[in-house]
């Protein structure tokens, strides 16, 4: 944790306005894009994004200022998405098949690799973003996921076998 | 290859889109409203003190005699805002009203509820743990109306009175219902977002017993 960050919180934690702001300008975009990561929904993300960082500034008085506070915040949200994630899993889907090829066109990126990484099963899919785009290690997102190291490790493998096999496909890798 | 595809996967957080400024600033407005005190200055003189605590006292018997007004923003008082959705029309209409006992986000489609969340907030008015049970408990598809009241949520935080989602047909979405207490204001908001817009946003705010903004707008955010 660089000092300014570890005075930015000790102020926050006194109700500073400025150090709210300040830290929310420095850690907003990594917390979103985390959001954004895991959930591949401009809205997902919002509120996933927004609940992580209500929780963060509630929990900043148990904060350990020894340690960084980027992966802090960057963990519960990646906390909050996943839960997002699930509980959306589990509601009625919302979109008809002619809304969800309308909606397929209105994707905010899209090109191979993250095509690829979407199409995979959302248990291969979110090690993969854990991992490749969020930079967990295995052991870490074995401790996110609450599952065995092993388990992690091999849907690791096998979701990049699977990721290769339909990227050749495309002839792309 | 393997070297390759693991190096484009890494790369790719690199073309994520980024926040859009609106929910940007609007969560931080959010945060410094639930988070940030107001400073506090230290009197010069012992006798500022002295004075501010007669005035302290004077003010609290003279708050005694007369009757109540208002203690929590956004109670006590009737009043009532409407915002229309202009994409369309009359299709979505959001009204906020506050009652003896509580607040309550009416949202209506085509003359047909699509949910009522009042009595939830009644509930949690009375009792909030009451509300917390209550407003946990699944509530069974139905329908009304043009509209399909699919399902809801509720999130139930400190700062916030209560969120709440309903799935919606037409417009194709999400409608999230927000009515979040501040110190000075009693603010709801409603918003339907499909995966890649926000379709239509409102947002009434009460201070100070009036009713000070009621707006509605269509945003899309490509």
């Amino acid at each position: 944790m660089t000092l300014d960050d570890k005075l930015l919180v000790e102020l926050a934690r006194q109700g500073s306005s400025e150090a709210i702001g300040e830290i929310y300008e420095r850690y907003w975009p990594v917390v979103w894009t985390a959001a954004f990561a895991i959930t591949g929904r401009r809205a997902l993300a919002d509120d996933a994004a927004a609940e992580a960082m209500h929780r963060a500034f509630r929990a900043l008085g148990d904060f350990d200022t020894a340690r960084p506070l980027g992966p802090w915040l960057k963990r519960i949200c990646a906390n909050v998405a996943i839960d997002e994630l699930r509980r959306e899993r589990r509601q009625q889907p919302l979109w008809s098949e002619e809304l969800l090829e309308a909606a397929a066109d209105d994707l905010p990126f899209a090109d191979d690799v993250v095509s690829a990484v979407e199409a995979l099963p959302e248990r291969q899919r979110l090690v993969i973003v854990l991992h490749y785009w969020l930079d967990y290690r295995t052991e870490d997102i074995a401790q996110l996921l609450a599952l065995p190291y092993g388990t992690v490790a091999s849907r690791l493998s096998r979701a990049l076998a699977e990721l290769r096999a339909s990227l050749e496909e495309r002839h792309v890798a | 290859m393997s070297l390759d595809l693991e190096r484009a996967l890494r790369e790719t957080p690199k073309r994520f889109p980024d926040a859009d400024r609106a929910t940007t600033a609007r969560t931080l407005d959010e945060l410094r409203a639930t988070f940030a005190k107001p400073r506090r200055r230290r009197p010069r003189r012992r006798w500022v003190l002295a004075v501010v605590a007669l005035l302290a006292v004077g003010a609290g018997a003279v708050a005694l005699a007369l009757p109540r007004e208002d203690p929590l923003p956004g109670f006590r008082f009737d009043w009532a805002g409407t915002a229309v959705c202009p994409r369309w029309d009359t299709a979505i209409r959001l009204t906020l009203e506050s009652r003896d006992v509580g607040a309550a986000l009416n949202v209506t489609t085509r003359g047909a509820p699509l949910g009522n969340p009042a009595a939830g907030l009644l509930a949690m008015a009375a009792s909030p743990q009451t509300m917390l049970n209550d407003a946990c408990r699944p509530v069974a598809a139905r329908s009304l109306g043009s509209a399909r009241f699919l399902k809801k949520r509720v999130v139930i935080r400190p700062d916030l009175f209560f969120t709440r989602e309903f799935k919606c047909v037409p417009p194709p979405g999400r409608l999230v219902l927000r009515i979040r207490r501040t110190p000075t204001a009693t603010v709801a908001t409603g918003r339907i977002e499909n995966r890649s817009a926000l379709l239509f946003s409102a947002t009434l705010t009460k201070a100070r017993g009036t009713l000070l903004v009621s707006k509605a707008c269509v945003e899309d955010r490509a």
